[in-house]
């Protein structure tokens, strides 16, 4: 039952009505209960995976920090079982929870979690809002608000509304308009037959449509979160709008890059600090493994890899500017390579995580980087509309920041307020219904 | 108390505006207002009534053939030795786009394929004729059915007219709707040959087949079995419920109504109308030409005779990038139909710039009007006799 479907939409109107009007200490309860539902309604079978890893984490933290990796080994042993490719069917959402499972076992060794209950435990990691696919979440950052102790406003709902029916658009409207053409443009016969124009529009089409994909799932998860008064950390914030490769993981998948920096990053450099070649390795080896989170294709693993070289490389020439250059370093011409190299950089990796073999992503980079091969073998709506999608883009913060100021206008206009506000909500919503597919699923649900 | 009322009246209100944005058409209304500035011509040029017949027309086209064929199957078999012919073909054969002059319908308009029909019904039943024909129909769809119409013995025809167009070899896929025939087990080894076989066309039928398995055992992603599960059953019960709420059922008017806002700003503003001359490359033009060649030697062994037809092309609209590429493509064509021994009839230029109808406010580049069908049923009937 995800987000965009309309059973969920229209349950959670009266599933949000009803936790408001229980007194606090029934919210917590009620919301445990909606959720154990809510994962019920992908397999009821599978509720026994995050209890049966919350009772495995509980006992580890326990134990005290000298169970730490046994804690770690164990989740890892769950998460690799359920996700080897020789199971048939993997528990939804999997790949998230055990990331705040082992960021659990973390922040308790390093003494950040103060009430380690097992109930506690439990609730953080069956949140419903971000069970299936994130934002990866801190206990400490979560539990104290699942106390559910703040007293109901207005406002909470219109920023929550905000953020759900603009995951909806995003999803359903642009996401899912766009995939129609990169599943036949990546198809293995399509790959190797597409021209150095297709292949890049296909690289960008993939890279809007993933973006607008998980971030429309991210934005739906932080609006319903908001709807019951819980607020969650942003997990995008205009990815293709970062000035460095450093910029762009501190703006895509936040929560993912906040967990391998605190998690990985930080322990490996402090280990490294003072020699580059084992702290390089170690950055190329960490982002191959978050490429290999996604799933076991080499395809995934190349992705990461490539992400860990333009990190490698970007840091090279930090070291090496600021020793040498500095003027250069700080100069608009080299802010603008990094800009450009960065947004050529990150489509071009979408091109190994989208293709389905090794054959099909060397054709296709072959295609745009050397073997130039001119015309277009697809209707002009597809290059108009991904056009459209990355002016959007482009453009992206500036609507962004005109609603805001939109929102806070109307709240001081109750006519505004009751008029515009819910007129907006109608259009996002009327798009969301007429573009809705029912077969086309989140891309990161399968992760 | 406040803020609970208030949030009431939040919520009553957007689904006050959804239901006003449903009821009042905001898109139609757009189109109607830039046709307007624009000079587009009235929505009745784009004949919405044409002639039905379901003896001598896929009526679903191509949405859910099944039905179509059962009917067939019936009709042909009051008539056990006339001659039995198929046409294929795309959009061309089944729409009425007024021309500049022609009056506004009055009933239901035909089509050439259908005056052709008329033609056989009247000329006592030695002949029996069917249009099988659907929107943007690739080759690789055209070889689906043709494979279809090979195995079932009741429905095959003696005389296959395959229509040949420059556009459609762009268009690639099977649509979802034709996979409803892979329920015939042995129209689906067919397929299944088809795609183990390593042909450009290969993919398309594998991606079908896929589809098609994925459809009985309900959607579901690789790490997520939606389909298996009370989420699943939940959503399809919700859907059912609201599809019965009047009105909601015109999502699919009005998404059709925005993509035709977009065009319209693409054709109006951009001044890039649908049929803007193309060089076509790429897998989809080698899947094309290779479905085509195979959908010959199919029939070829099946014991149907093949006839190809050049569709009329709109004299005002230049569909080819360059020389060359109309060239390489009638090259193309002719060496299908000389290599297997088989008549291809050339309507390309047969049709004048006068007799074809307008979209928005450019020349039609696919669409006849009235006279148009008339002319070309006419050519086509007198080019057949003897042919066939």
């Amino acid at each position: 039952m995800p987000f965009n479907t309309y059973s969920f939409l229209l349950l959670l109107i009266p599933g949000v009505s009803l936790f408001w009007a229980l007194p606090p200490a029934a919210r917590r309860w009620y919301v445990l209960a909606l959720s154990l539902a809510y994962y019920a309604m992908w397999n009821a079978a599978f509720l026994a995976v995050p209890l049966l890893l919350c009772a495995g984490v509980h006992l580890a933290a326990r134990q005290g920090p000298r169970c730490l990796w046994g804690g770690i080994a164990f989740v890892l042993a769950m998460f690799i079982v359920f996700r080897a490719p020789l199971t048939a069917t993997v528990p939804a959402g999997i790949s998230f929870y055990a990331f705040a499972a082992i960021a659990y076992l973390i922040d308790n060794k390093q003494g950040r979690i103060q009430d380690g209950s097992f109930t506690k435990l439990f609730r953080f990691v069956m949140f419903w809002p971000t069970l299936i696919a994130g934002p990866i979440l801190r206990f400490r950052e979560l539990s104290p608000q699942l106390g559910f102790t703040k007293p109901f406003e207005l406002s909470m709902l219109l920023r929550g509304m905000d953020r759900l029916v603009l995951g909806l658009v995003q999803k359903n409207f642009i996401a899912n308009t766009l995939s129609g053409w990169v599943d036949q443009g990546f198809l293995p016969n399509a790959v190797r037959a597409n021209t150095t124009l297709d292949n890049w529009a296909l690289a960008i089409a993939f890279g809007l449509e993933i973006y607008f994909d998980f971030a429309a799932y991210s934005n739906m998860a932080i609006g319903t979160a908001q709807l019951i008064g819980v607020a969650l950390p942003e997990n995008f914030r205009f990815p293709y709008h970062a000035a460095s490769p450093p910029d762009f993981w501190s703006r895509w998948h936040m929560t993912l890059s906040r967990w391998v920096r605190d998690y990985l990053f930080f322990p490996v450099n402090a280990r490294f600090k003072a020699a580059p070649v084992p702290l390089y390795a170690s950055l190329l080896g960490i982002m191959a493994l978050v490429g290999l989170w996604h799933g076991a294709g080499w395809g995934f693993v190349l992705w990461g890899a490539m992400h860990g070289a333009y990190l490698t490389f970007y840091r090279i020439w930090e070291n090496l500017s600021d020793a040498r250059m500095p003027g250069l370093a700080n100069s608009r011409l080299a802010a603008w390579w990094w800009r450009i190299f960065t947004l050529m950089a990150v489509t071009t990796a979408w091109v190994p995580f989208r293709a389905a073999t090794g054959a099909d992503t060397f054709a296709m980079l072959a295609s745009m980087f050397g073997r130039w091969r001119f015309g277009i073998s697809y209707g002009v709506n597809f290059y108009l509309v991904t056009l459209m999608v990355a002016a959007f883009c482009v453009v992206e913060p500036y609507v962004g920041s005109a609603w805001s100021h939109a929102a806070s206008w109307m709240e001081d206009h109750p006519a505004a307020r009751y008029l515009l506000r819910p007129l907006a909500y109608a259009a996002g919503l009327m798009l969301f219904l007429i573009f809705d597919d029912r077969s086309k699923q989140f891309i990161y649900f399968q992760f | 108390m406040r803020q609970a009322v208030s949030s009431g009246i939040i919520m009553g209100a957007t689904l006050g505006w959804l239901v006003v944005l449903f009821a009042g058409a905001p898109f139609e209304r757009i189109n109607a207002v830039l046709d307007h500035i624009f000079g587009g011509l009235p929505a009745w040029t784009q004949v919405e009534d044409m002639h039905r017949d379901a003896s001598t027309q896929e009526l679903s086209r191509g949405e859910s053939p099944l039905e179509s064929f059962r009917i067939l199957k019936e009709s042909w078999a009051e008539h056990p030795s006339a001659r039995r012919i198929v046409l294929m073909g795309n959009s061309q054969t089944q729409m009425t786009s007024l021309a500049p002059g022609e009056r506004r319908p009055s009933g239901p308009e035909e089509t050439y394929t259908d005056r052709m029909a008329d033609y056989y019904q009247q000329t006592g039943r030695h002949k029996v004729f069917y249009r099988l024909s659907a929107g943007a129909l690739s080759y690789q769809e055209m070889l689906w059915y043709a494979a279809y119409l090979a195995s079932n013995a009741a429905i095959k025809p003696e005389v296959l007219l395959v229509q040949l167009n420059y556009q459609n070899f762009a268009n690639g896929e099977i649509r979802g709707g034709m996979l409803e025939m892979l329920s015939d087990a042995s129209f689906r080894r067919a397929v299944q040959e088809v795609a183990h076989q390593n042909r450009p066309e290969s993919p398309a039928f594998a991606e079908a087949l896929h589809q098609y398995e994925r459809g009985r055992r309900p959607a579901q992603t690789d790490a997520v079995p939606i389909g298996l599960t009370p989420g699943f059953w939940l959503e399809t019960a919700f859907r059912e419920k609201l599809d019965r709420i009047p009105g909601f059922g015109r999502r699919d008017g009005m998404r059709q109504s925005f993509v035709f806002m977009l065009i319209r700003g693409r054709t109006y503003l951009l001044r890039l109308n649908p049929a803007r001359r193309r060089s076509l490359s790429g897998w989809r033009i080698a899947a094309s030409r290779a479905a085509l060649e195979d959908l010959v030697a199919l029939c070829e062994r099946s014991g149907i005779q093949v006839i190809l037809f050049q569709a009329p092309a709109n004299p005002a609209v230049p569909l080819y990038g360059t020389s060359e590429d109309d060239r390489a493509y009638h090259e193309f064509c002719a060496s299908v139909a000389s290599r297997s021994g088989i008549v291809m009839l050339d309507f390309e230029h047969s049709v004048p710039a006068a007799e074809w109808g307008m979209e928005l406010n450019v020349p039609d580049p696919l669409h006849l009007g009235r006279r148009g069908h008339r002319l070309l049923a006419q050519l086509m009937l007198s080019a057949l006799e003897g042919e066939h």
